[in-house]
């Protein structure tokens, strides 16, 4: 009854068809975990109790090199290498988008500085919650940045970038491999 | 002296002149008086120097009581009568008439008495005579004085002294004031009859009379038919069968050249008619927008008549008037226009030969009736109706939340004849939407459709599961009854069994937990739900069972207030909320169809606070999409979220349905933290938290105009 949920994730321009096969696959993962009532799940409790990171982590870009008028799409996949369900917020809280160009960070955008509580002058903080993913074991979890919300990017070069994850289950921040992208200038 | 000669002078009048002016008065009141004839006959007999003298003034005189009386009233004191004067001689004078002194000595005695106050002279009915001696007297009341016998012996021809009169006695003093009042009975001398002319019909009697008051009359018919009697009372020939003419002539019995004629003219009965027949059917009724035969029937109708209709004209045109057959039918073509209201049409004949009138019974006009209306369902509003499927009159199969477009095809109605207005009614308009409209920015219910046009939609039937009702009625403005079609019933299916849905959270402070409480990264939130989604603060399970569609969640904030202590520099850089959609439309749905729902709401714990606290109220909507894809589409996708992004990323929905509202859940989360540490190093412990969920309840639609943008949801 359930998909397999390695093929479903797997693939980030997945159709939305696709994406209700997974919450479906999930939602069953949850069922049959939640049947079978083998599991205790407390963050605080977890992060006590073990230090090893229940999820990988990579990011890939939907393509390398965008167009200064383009959103740079960045792909980030949390895969579930635990035996657990591990839940994953859709907010930013557990996450940090870094980009930077010629080992500079690139300037951050009134949204970044928003979510980091950095906060200028007249700025307010914005709230969390939302969405509470869980992955099943083996699972993975799709998340899609536009990169220029997070930073501006009209400057046209090469730029680099991670993703660190905050691991709930066990406290840990996990950062992805470092990859490149080139923003071009917009042809006329 | 002149006074005294006038006083003779009026004696002569009374004696002479005056029994001659009543001769004349008495002939002229032979003629009818008018007031005015007598009031100059007064005055002419006034006319005398004498009644000047006394400034006779004349009264009114009634005239159409058959008499009249005569006053004149002495303005001036009468003088005194002693005796007065009279001609004892001839006259040489002016003032002296040797003719008429030797006359009046001649005739009339007493001719210094005046008329007292209040005499009145009296002409007996019919007196024709001349007043004499005695008579006059009489009549003056003279025989009831004490009359001076004054023999006047001829004198010279000159008259040229006076000689006073013998003495009188008081009583023959008249008063200072006093009047002569006339009084006789008027007749005419030439007879005349009355009316002079009248109409009859067959059998008719008319009694005519004459002015004539003394004396018998003759009656007789001078021409044309029918009968007198000595009383002169006409009766018509029992049979007129043309228009004639009668004279009948009145005359003095005793002068046969004294007559008058008087005309009677004799018409014939005026035409009747008893019955109508429409097409053959006796008291038939015209119908709207028909050409039928109308017979007439009745008797004394004539020829070339004329006909003409009366109530109901405005609706009816009459040609082919033929002639009338042994003057006692008469048929014609009547025309009913297609605007005919229910009444009555009467019709009348006017025969050509004398102008004379029939009016006939009334028949019906029976106006046209519109026929029940049917309701077709189409898919567009453009659509040709009668191209539809009609639904009156039984139940059609649809979704709750599909789109809905009715129609009743335009009625065939004679020409003349509107649609005047038309109704739809809803057996329970409170099950009927208008549509609903939701974004980021504003969501609500659209008002319903017009139920005054003949298309009616798109709507939405909103209960789930449920049976509905849709009836048509429409009016044309001819005044009959407005017909309502039969019941289109629509099996409005939809989510069965338990459309509530389930809260599932952790009330006690174990649903309340800080992570990375010793770094920047702290943040407090709800979390720790039961199973399976334990890392959410709460999630939701709707219960109900659907075949089709998605559930569609929506989230509004009833109020979301931060509360912060600050060691440095912003004290709350959290804007609160209130009454505000959560971030995006709609909610983001998990699992199949969308039947789970969860949020973890928190608040970042920034190092530069000291404490923080969050009280967090909301409630969650549940609503589902049967998700119908518009005309010619095979699928479509109904307003889904995507959550991989972040913020997510709103889809709207590509259906023609809308989602129909199931239920609500208000629910709620509190907590607060204090930072023990310092700086860059911040420690932050648990202080309070809890969280609630009230039992779900079935829900109308949400409504907002406002958004909480938020990390997740930018209300984009």
């Amino acid at each position: 009854m359930c998909p397999n949920l390695e093929a479903a994730t797997n693939d980030v321009q997945m159709e939305m068809g696709m994406i209700k096969l997974t919450k479906l696959a999930i939602v069953c993962v949850m069922l049959v975990v939640f049947a079978a009532n083998n599991i205790t799940l407390d963050a605080q409790t977890k992060m006590a109790a073990t230090k090893s990171a229940s999820l990988s982590v990579s990011v890939s870009l939907q393509k390398d090199t965008f167009a200064t008028n383009e959103k740079p799409l960045a792909i980030l996949t949390l895969k579930n290498i635990s035996n657990r369900i591990v839940s994953v917020r859709t907010d930013m809280v557990d996450y940090r988008v870094h980009v930077e160009r010629d080992t500079r960070e690139a300037p951050r955008t009134s949204y970044h500085r928003r979510i980091r509580g950095e906060l200028l002058p007249g700025e307010t903080g914005l709230a969390a919650g939302g969405v509470v993913d869980s992955v099943p074991p083996g699972g993975s979890d799709i998340r899609k940045y536009d990169l220029s919300a997070f930073y501006d990017l009209a400057v046209p070069g090469k730029y680099a970038l991670y993703i660190e994850v905050l691991d709930e289950s066990s406290g840990i921040w996990l950062r992805t491999k470092t990859v490149e992208f080139t923003m071009q200038a917009a042809s006329q | 002296m002149r006074r005294a000669s006038s006083c003779v002078f009026f004696v002569a009048l009374l004696a002479g002149c005056c029994s001659n002016a009543f001769a004349q008065l008495y002939a002229k009141n032979k003629v009818v008086i008018e007031s005015t004839q007598v009031l100059q006959e007064c005055e002419t007999w006034a006319g005398s120097d004498v009644i000047n003298d006394y400034s006779q003034t004349i009264g009114e005189v009634p005239i159409s009581s058959g008499s009249v009386d005569i006053k004149c009233t002495p303005t001036d004191p009468v003088p005194p009568l002693n005796g007065g004067y009279h001609c004892t001689g001839g006259s040489s004078g002016s003032n002296i008439w040797d003719a008429d002194c030797s006359a009046v000595y001649n005739k009339v005695y007493g001719a210094r008495y005046r008329l007292d106050a209040q005499h009145i002279l009296n002409f007996p009915l019919g007196y024709d005579g001349t007043l004499s001696g005695n008579e006059y007297e009489d009549f003056l009341g003279f025989s009831n004085y004490n009359t001076r016998v004054d023999t006047c012996a001829p004198q010279s021809s000159t008259c040229d002294s006076w000689e006073p009169p013998p003495p009188l006695t008081q009583r023959y003093y008249p008063s200072t004031t006093g009047w002569v009042v006339f009084s006789t009975t008027t007749w005419d001398t030439t007879i005349l009859i009355s009316p002079q002319q009248v109409s009859l019909q067959q059998s008719q009697s008319q009694s005519f009379t004459t002015n004539w008051a003394v004396g018998s009359v003759t009656w007789q018919i001078a021409s044309g038919p029918g009968t007198i009697t000595s009383n002169g009372v006409y009766t018509a020939p029992s049979s007129i069968t043309s228009a004639q003419t009668a004279t009948i002539r009145a005359c003095v019995t005793t002068n046969s050249g004294n007559c008058d004629t008087a005309t009677v003219n004799l018409k014939q009965p005026v035409p009747t008619i008893t019955t109508v027949s429409v097409d053959g059917v006796v008291n038939g009724s015209l119908k709207a927008g028909s050409t039928q035969t109308v017979k007439l029937t009745g008797s004394n109708f004539g020829t070339s008549d004329q006909i003409v209709a009366l109530s109901g004209a405005q609706y009816l045109t009459i040609s082919n008037v033929g002639q009338p057959q042994n003057q006692q039918t008469i048929s014609f073509t009547v025309t009913t226009s297609g605007n005919a209201r229910q009444g009555t049409a009467t019709f009348q004949l006017t025969r050509s030969s004398d102008g004379s009138q029939g009016t006939s019974p009334s028949i019906n006009i029976q106006p046209f009736y519109p026929p029940v209306p049917k309701i077709m369902m189409v898919t567009s509003t453009t659509q040709d109706c009668s191209t539809g499927t009609q639904v009156d009159n039984l139940t059609t199969q649809v979704f709750a939340g599909q789109p809905v477009i009715l129609c009743s095809p335009t009625p065939v109605l004679p020409a003349g004849l509107t649609v005047s207005s038309s109704t739809w009614n809803p057996g329970n308009v409170l099950d009927l939407s208008g549509g609903f409209s939701a974004n980021s920015g504003s969501g609500e219910e659209l008002a319903n459709p017009s139920m005054t046009t003949a298309v009616i939609g798109p709507f939405y039937w909103v209960v789930p599961d449920n049976l509905e009702t849709m009836t048509y009625n429409y009016c044309v403005d001819n005044g009959t009854p407005c017909p309502t079609s039969y019941a289109a019933t629509f099996d409005a299916s939809g989510p069965t069994g338990n459309l509530l849905p389930t809260a599932h959270v952790t009330t006690d402070a174990t649903g309340t937990a800080i992570t990375n409480p010793q770094n920047g990264s702290a943040f407090l939130q709800m979390t720790n739900a039961p199973q399976p989604n334990p890392g959410a603060g709460i999630w939701f399970q709707e219960n109900a069972n659907i075949s089709r569609g998605n559930f569609i969640w929506i989230q509004k904030l009833d109020s979301v207030i931060y509360n912060v202590l600050a060691v440095t520099g912003n004290n709350n850089p959290f804007l609160n909320a209130n009454d505000q959609l959560d971030g995006i439309y709609p909610y983001p749905g998990q699992g199949a169809n969308g039947l789970l729902a969860s949020d973890g709401p928190g608040v970042p714990l920034y190092s530069f606070f000291g404490e923080a606290s969050k009280w967090f109220d909301a409630t969650l909507y549940v609503l589902w999409d049967p998700a119908i894809p518009p005309t010619g589409q095979p699928n479509c996708a109904t307003a889904w979220v995507d959550t991989s992004t972040t913020p997510y990323t709103a889809h709207a929905s590509t259906c023609a349905s809308i989602p129909v509202p199931l239920a609500s859940v208000t629910w709620g989360w509190s907590a607060c933290a204090i930072n023990t540490g310092a700086g860059a190093s911040p420690s932050w412990t648990l202080n309070c938290g809890q969280a609630y969920a009230d039992p779900p309840t079935a829900s109308d639609y949400p409504q907002w105009n406002s958004c909480y943008v938020s990390q997740f949801g930018g209300c984009n």
